[in-house]
């Protein structure tokens, strides 16, 4: 199958970048994200059969790199508190502008990350749940109580004190 | 759930653009550079392989076949004409 990919990027540049700026709260993670992502895609087109659809094929990818990217940033987080802590490394991130209000991400934190990125890909992109199981390889049950799971741990959360300025 | 519901239009109203055509000269440049890393991995590999070959050879077969530091030894006593060094070594 012969796809250019700069079709493939004008196609779908803004839809990854929906879905990832929901995911990921810091605007220099997304960008980076985003270049991963279509790295990726970029390299893999050529092996792409057109066995399932472009789109569930694309999400798949921007799936599978936001989860991993958000693990390995979790990771580099814990490494830098604890070296804070001991007094061996200052983050440079406190100093720096933050665009966005991180508090906005702060209730996503109860969920995992498969409760995470269903949850934003059925409440706020909108894409239907038989998608969503194309693109996670799982079934329309799984992403349904997985969605009803991480609404419920939503809601407990945000009756909590501490986003009181958000109502 | 209105709670849930009013947090999650937030979340959608979250609208940061960046530079789609500045990222695409930075994904292709990316692109390019991990193939040579790639390449780079590639030969790593293999001349770790060829080295790991070499020291098993060197330390399992007793380095025979080649100018080995015995060798030396043997040459540099005959040199000075010291036959009986040469001689314990060969033992």
């Amino acid at each position: 199958m012969n796809i250019d990919f700069s079709e493939v990027y004008k196609d779908y540049q803004q839809k990854v970048w929906n879905l990832i700026s929901k995911y990921i709260y810091k605007f220099e993670d997304r960008q980076d994200l985003f270049q991963e992502i279509f790295v990726k895609i970029f390299k893999n087109l050529k092996k792409f059969r057109g066995e399932s659809n472009l789109s569930t094929w694309i999400f798949k990818i921007a799936v599978n790199e936001s989860i991993n990217f958000s693990k390995k940033k979790k990771r580099q987080l814990f490494l830098e508190n604890l070296l804070k802590g001991a007094g061996i490394f200052r983050s440079h991130e406190e100093e720096k502008h933050v665009e966005e209000d991180i508090k906005l991400w702060e209730p996503l934190k109860v969920l995992n990350e498969k409760q995470k990125i269903i949850l934003i890909m059925a409440e706020v992109e909108e894409i239907n749940l038989s998608d969503i199981a194309k693109i996670l390889n799982i079934s329309v049950g799984t992403v349904k109580s997985n969605l009803f799971r991480a609404k419920e741990l939503l809601k407990k959360e945000l009756g909590k004190e501490k986003y009181k300025w958000m109502k | 759930m209105d709670e849930v519901k009013k947090y999650l239009s937030r979340l959608k109203a979250v609208s940061f653009q960046p530079d789609f055509d500045a990222m695409l000269d930075g994904i292709i440049s990316k692109s390019a550079k991990k193939d040579v890393l790639f390449f780079h991995k590639i030969s790593f590999a293999f001349l770790a392989a060829i080295f790991f070959f070499f020291a098993v050879y060197f330390y399992y077969f007793q380095q025979t076949g080649f100018y080995t530091a015995n060798d030396f030894i043997f040459e540099r006593e005959n040199y000075n004409g010291n036959k009986l060094i040469s001689y314990i070594f060969e033992e």
